[in-house]
């Protein structure tokens, strides 16, 4: 693994490190349950600090265990990193909309997906996995969720049976989870070359249905917890090869320090288009390693 | 497969009685999609209750048990919709919200009761505990004895 960081380019002196060191505790305020000045008002001696992109989120300095607080068990905050809140700040849900997160559990981004549309309009939150669907519904519940349906398939099928239906579609994907090193050593005993030419594979296939699932003029997101450029920009260039209309769209959120996507990796030469990837180093920005994509669907 | 007759019925004695117990207005849930399975009714957008999906596990959120003789709203519903109580709402001070939340029965501190009912109107049966302006959750009152309601799954404890 640190063979192949250096490789991209890291000086490891600072990213590991970084990679390993917790970054600073974040929860984000969801507005379906109290407005964001009501939620300060209550956790001011925690004394939040905004992250800059997102009005809503918030880093705090000591570490706390946010899952005993109040607010926590009101629902009226969710304990989420940083970086995990990007991906749908680039979606950017808006009410009435009808929207897909196709690989949805434990919930932390479908029910920012809900806030964001003012629990109206339908939100499909589906998982495969029938061990991840308990904790996706308790946290839907707890943060007061009424626009959501709950599926349990392959995200694969989508592309099938609800084609062209959604206006937006976020395909957080199962990943080789290379960026989470700080907050678990699982990643380390998943990880393998095989495991990311597999996980590649499963990719593909997702952001593919997901493509197929927009609605023309829709808009998706492509989102990773790792930094392994087969899974990123390998995963957007196919779908670029297959569909030379889709567009990944430049993104630039405020006060966040990112860089842009590979070129190339191991002599592949990628489509220009990925540079406009999000990549998120945690050496350069205070959150886990992420790498995040808006595409949209011309009319 | 229960019948929409059966279905509508179990639904508005639902609505009746979180009005009659609890001052909220029924029309608030008219905008929604109700729908009952067995004796809960659950609520949510009318797009997710139309939606025709395969391997469905669920729309939206569970909001009352329907019993013979009552009908209890769950924990999710009155943190979202606490704001419409207007009746059979009691206080709690931060050592009662703890226990509340622990899932614990207390003795709680009750205004000035005449001949066995509070002046604030609060009587025996369930009740939505506030702290400050928040809904925390549903107790089952009797006497000044508050049985907290907060699914084993929602407790915090410590």
């Amino acid at each position: 693994m640190l063979a192949r960081f250096e490789e991209m380019g890291f000086d490891l002196s600072q990213f590991v490190p970084a990679l390993l060191r917790p970054p600073s505790q974040t929860f984000r305020i969801n507005t379906l349950k109290g407005s964001r000045e009501q939620v300060l008002k209550s956790l001011s001696l925690l004394e939040p600090e905004p992250v800059g992109w997102n009005d809503l989120v918030f880093r705090i300095k000591d570490r706390q265990k946010l899952g005993n607080l109040l607010e926590h068990f009101l629902g009226l905050i969710y304990a989420q990193d940083a970086s995990s809140t990007i991906p749908v700040t680039v979606l950017d849900p808006q009410p009435d909309e009808e929207i897909l997160d196709m690989a949805a559990a434990p919930g932390s981004k479908a029910t920012q997906i809900a806030a964001a549309m003012a629990n109206t309009g339908l939100l499909v939150a589906n998982d495969v996995s029938p061990k991840r669907i308990p904790s996706l519904t308790a946290n839907l519940d707890r943060s007061g969720v009424l626009n959501t349906v709950v599926t349990r398939l392959p995200g694969q099928a989508y592309g099938h049976i609800a084609a062209e239906r959604f206006d937006r579609v976020l395909i957080d994907a199962p990943c080789s989870s290379e960026g989470t090193l700080s907050r678990s050593f699982r990643a380390l005993e998943i990880w393998s070359k095989s495991a990311i030419k597999r996980l590649s594979a499963t990719q593909r296939n997702l952001i593919m249905s997901a493509y197929y699932s927009l609605k023309p003029g829709g808009v998706m997101v492509y989102s990773t917890c790792t930094f392994a450029p087969e899974e990123n920009e390998g995963t957007v260039s196919h779908l670029l090869d297959k569909f030379p209309d889709a567009i990944v769209e430049p993104t630039d959120l405020e006060g966040l320090n990112s860089q842009p996507g590979f070129s190339e990796w191991r002599g592949e030469e990628f489509n220009p288009a990925v540079k406009n990837i999000l990549r998120l180093f945690p050496h350069e920005h205070d959150g886990e390693g992420f790498c995040v994509a808006r595409i949209s669907k011309p009319n | 497969m229960r019948s929409k007759d059966l279905e509508t019925q179990l639904i508005e004695r639902a609505l009746s009685s979180l009005e009659e117990r609890f001052g909220i207005d029924p029309d608030y849930f008219r905008s929604y999609h109700l729908f009952t399975r067995r004796n809960d009714v659950w609520c949510c957008t009318h797009q997710a209750g139309e939606v025709e999906l395969p391997r469905i596990v669920r729309r939206g959120l569970r909001i009352a048990r329907v019993f013979e003789h009552s009908v209890r709203p769950t924990t999710n519903a009155v943190q979202l919709f606490g704001h419409l109580v207007k009746r059979n709402r009691v206080d709690l001070d931060e050592r009662e919200t703890k226990r509340f939340l622990a899932g614990q029965t207390q003795d709680i501190h009750l205004p000035e009761v005449e001949g066995g009912e509070c002046v604030t109107g609060v009587t025996d049966g369930f009740v939505v505990a506030f702290n400050m302006d928040f809904a925390l959750g549903v107790g089952l009152l009797k006497g000044n004895k508050l049985k907290s309601q907060v699914p084993r799954s929602r407790r915090v404890i410590g």
